[in-house]
């Protein structure tokens, strides 16, 4: 296995696991058994919006899975309902879900792709120069229509590979490093942001974010590293174009 | 611009700014009236300070308006002046005010952007730079300048090599761009702007 061109880049998703974790803990410290039953039950609601939004928004169907887990966890443990008739039946259809998520994660498929598309970007470039600079790189052409661009982009939007912007001249594909950011709508514009963009006029222009090239373990030249990461984007355009997008996910998954 | 150019441009400034004093129509009505007229004779008539008359008296001299003659009474030499001609004419060429450089050799100049410039560029609507944040001085002194850039500008900054890559010529920046000639001047001032901040290499 080649070793990871990138430091550790989760640590906003830590954060927010550890605080959830820390903020049942801390209830069932202070109340106990009940003080557990409403954080964790607040928290699976919580959980079970975000997925919920997701789900509305990618059109994918896998999500009904994790929002139907947290949505059963919520009403299991929410302690108005503890009493319900309807208890036990929340808790045994929960574990079915719990079973497909479990295999939801294994295969990968509600997985941001923010690190093997970075990693996949930076595979072939081995200069380290540096070289960054703000303004996006104009990485070459491609034949490709709006309506391929735009297809392109519901396929990347639904497996959360990329969040789209569509703009009249070009469609903007932008890769965050935590994508509800795009998803429950925080973020909307790709100011600062890493991303690919499919212009009108066939040309792929590539900008990554200083963020983003900072999390790389070397200072990797940065012209090769935007060209490949265009490079890269040709290819799923490419694959889609062939009416084969599945070998977009294979690729990632490669990584 | 050039030495003489610049000369030329600050006479008028200066012209103008005499021109431009509240009492300047009053005091040159006196000097078309008086056949010549002394500092302290001006200063009288029209209410100001001595020192006030002499200076724009002075001022009209050096710009070959007056002619100043020395006189004197009660041992103590002073100055007369007259007008020497009946009319003021402003005339400035704003053309000397820009020498382009040949657009051959501005053409032929091999340039892309500095590794670690410190300079931040923000991205406009299609495919130009909007605006470039330049950064001078250090630690309290630092500063930020923001430069928004014309179309023409933004455009040619956008296809402008990164500094890891090989350096083109302007000409095949602009082409890149799809930007005509006209738009050479502009861009020679944003490239003499990026130049003197340190953040264009140039071969």
């Amino acid at each position: 296995m080649q070793e990871s061109k990138l430091k550790f880049s989760e640590l906003e998703m830590m954060i927010f696991t550890l605080s959830l974790i820390g903020a049942i803990l801390l209830a069932t410290l202070i109340f106990g058994q009940l003080g557990f039953a409403w954080a964790f039950s607040v928290v699976q609601i919580l959980m079970f919006t975000i997925h919920f939004v997701v789900l509305i928004r990618t059109k994918n169907p896998v999500y009904f899975i994790p929002t139907g887990m947290y949505g059963l966890w919520g009403l299991t443990f929410f302690p108005p309902l503890a009493h319900s008739p309807l208890h036990e039946v929340f808790a045994v259809i929960s574990v079915f879900f719990l079973v497909g998520f479990i295999w939801v994660l294994a295969t990968k498929k509600i997985n941001w792709r923010y690190r093997e598309i970075l990693e996949l970007a930076a595979k072939p470039v081995t200069d380290a120069s540096d070289g960054f600079t703000s303004r996006p790189f104009v990485s070459g052409q491609a034949n490709f229509s709006r309506n391929e661009a735009l297809g392109l982009a519901r396929f990347l939007l639904k497996h959360v590979i990329c969040f789209p912007i569509i703009e009249a001249e070009r469609i903007v594909l932008v890769i965050p490093r935590v994508m509800w950011v795009y998803l429950l709508g925080f973020r909307r514009s790709y100011e600062e942001a890493t991303y690919v963009a499919l212009a009108k006029s066939g040309e792929i222009i590539v900008r990554i974010a200083q963020s983003d090239y900072q999390k790389f373990k070397n200072e990797l030249t940065f012209d090769q590293l935007c060209q490949s990461l265009g490079e890269l984007f040709k290819q799923f355009l490419q694959h889609y174009q062939e009416g084969e997008p599945q070998k977009i996910i294979h690729k990632l998954n490669s990584i | 611009m050039k030495n003489h150019s610049r000369q030329e441009f600050k006479a008028i400034q200066r012209l103008a700014s005499l021109l431009a004093k509240e009492y300047a129509e009053d005091f040159l009505r006196l000097l078309v009236i008086y056949k010549n007229i002394s500092a302290s004779e001006a200063a009288a008539r029209l209410g100001l300070h001595i020192k006030t008359a002499q200076d724009f008296l002075e001022g009209l001299a050096e710009a070959d308006i007056l002619e100043k003659k020395e006189a004197s009474e009660r041992k103590r030499p002073y100055y007369r002046y007259s007008l020497k001609r009946n009319t003021i004419e402003i005339s400035l060429a704003l053309d000397t005010l820009y020498q382009p450089q040949p657009s051959s050799s501005l053409f032929a100049l091999k340039i892309r952007e500095r590794k670690n410039s410190g300079a931040l560029f923000k991205e406009g609507q299609g495919n130009r730079i909007a605006a470039l944040h330049i950064f001078t001085g250090e630690g309290r002194n630092r500063e930020e300048k923001r430069l928004n850039l014309t179309p023409c500008q933004g455009r040619f900054l956008f296809y402008l090599p990164f500094p890891t890559e090989k350096p083109l010529k302007v000409k095949e920046i602009m082409a890149k761009a799809s930007l005509s000639e006209d738009c050479l001047p502009e861009i020679q001032d944003l490239l003499n702007i990026m130049g003197k901040h340190g953040i264009l290499d140039q071969e």
